[in-house]
């Protein structure tokens, strides 16, 4: 049984990250990448001319990583840590960082697979432990005390567009 | 500060067991969406407790989701009482939401309901 936790990191974890995506997208020679939450929250990405849906990238990523474990499960695996899809001019490599955490690679025929493994491994090694820590040195963060109060305006914004038009049908 | 939601749905089948496992992962809040039909009691019962069953092997707390029932189908004949559904499916004690989906009666407010809980459990 796994505990869930929230996912929290600060903004020198975040610089952190991104400083090491940009080198590993400039050695690996990838496309995009991105760290995104097993939950399907992007945390954030490294591109310089392709820049796919992000959101419904990290989303149907990490679905596909929950069924992989799944799958793991019913071979009696413990864990299968990458998934790697092969297409026609492009690849998408998803590795698993943290028990909260993948890594989404895309790239190019002209890029081979071991070099991408092999400088992505080698980022995890460096990543993992930043989110194994990131409890640890986060716990004290909490919200700003208004932002119930802000978040709660923004929904009740939000909502009365669809319910005004809902009662003006009735 | 930005704050984004993810709506998912699952199966309706409890033969999708492993599917519906899959967008419990990382959830927050929930919305059980109970059919308020008097023939469709088994399946409500059913469902909610797999709902629960799902939760507790993932590691999940209970008392910190957010979690409304949404009583669909308030326009039919043939229904429960809001005060029988909630005996039967309410153990949590959670707020309820009478609706009607054709009509669109109690939809967005469900929705907006539990957005709201789910910024209150945060922080």
């Amino acid at each position: 049984m796994v505990k869930r936790k929230g996912l929290v990191i600060n903004d020198r974890q975040l610089d952190v990250c991104d400083d090491l995506l940009r080198k590993l997208k400039q050695v690996s020679g990838s496309t995009f990448l991105a760290l995104i939450s097993t939950s399907g929250q992007p945390i954030t990405t490294a591109s310089d001319d392709y820049h796919p849906e992000t959101l419904s990238l990290a989303s149907l990523a990490a679905s596909s990583f929950a069924a992989t474990q799944q799958l793991a499960k019913i071979l009696n695996e413990t864990e299968f840590t990458l998934l790697f899809h092969e297409g026609k001019s492009l690849n998408l490599h998803v590795s698993q960082v943290s028990e909260q955490v993948l890594l989404i690679v895309t790239f190019g025929r002209e890029t081979q697979v071991g070099k991408v493994r092999l400088y992505t491994q080698r980022a995890i090694d460096i990543l993992k432990p930043i989110f194994e820590n990131a409890d640890e040195e986060n716990d004290a963060l909490t919200m700003d005390d208004d932002y119930e109060a802000s978040a709660g305006r923004v929904i009740d914004d939000l909502f009365k567009d669809v319910e005004g038009g809902l009662n003006a049908a009735h | 500060m930005q704050t984004r939601f993810h709506l998912y749905t699952v199966p309706g089948q409890s033969y999708y067991n492993a599917s519906r496992k899959l967008v419990l992962q990382g959830v927050d809040g929930m919305i059980f969406c109970a059919d308020s039909q008097i023939t469709r009691l088994d399946e409500n019962v059913e469902s909610y407790l797999n709902l629960w069953d799902n939760l507790m092997d993932q590691g999940d707390d209970l008392t910190k989701l957010a979690f409304i029932i949404q009583m669909n189908k308030r326009d039919l004949t043939d229904i429960f009482s809001v005060e029988d559904l909630n005996e039967l499916l309410n153990h949590t004690n959670s707020p309820v939401i009478e609706a009607c989906a054709v009509t669109g009666q109690g939809v967005f407010e469900t929705l907006k309901l539990c957005c709201k809980q789910v910024i209150a459990n945060t922080g």
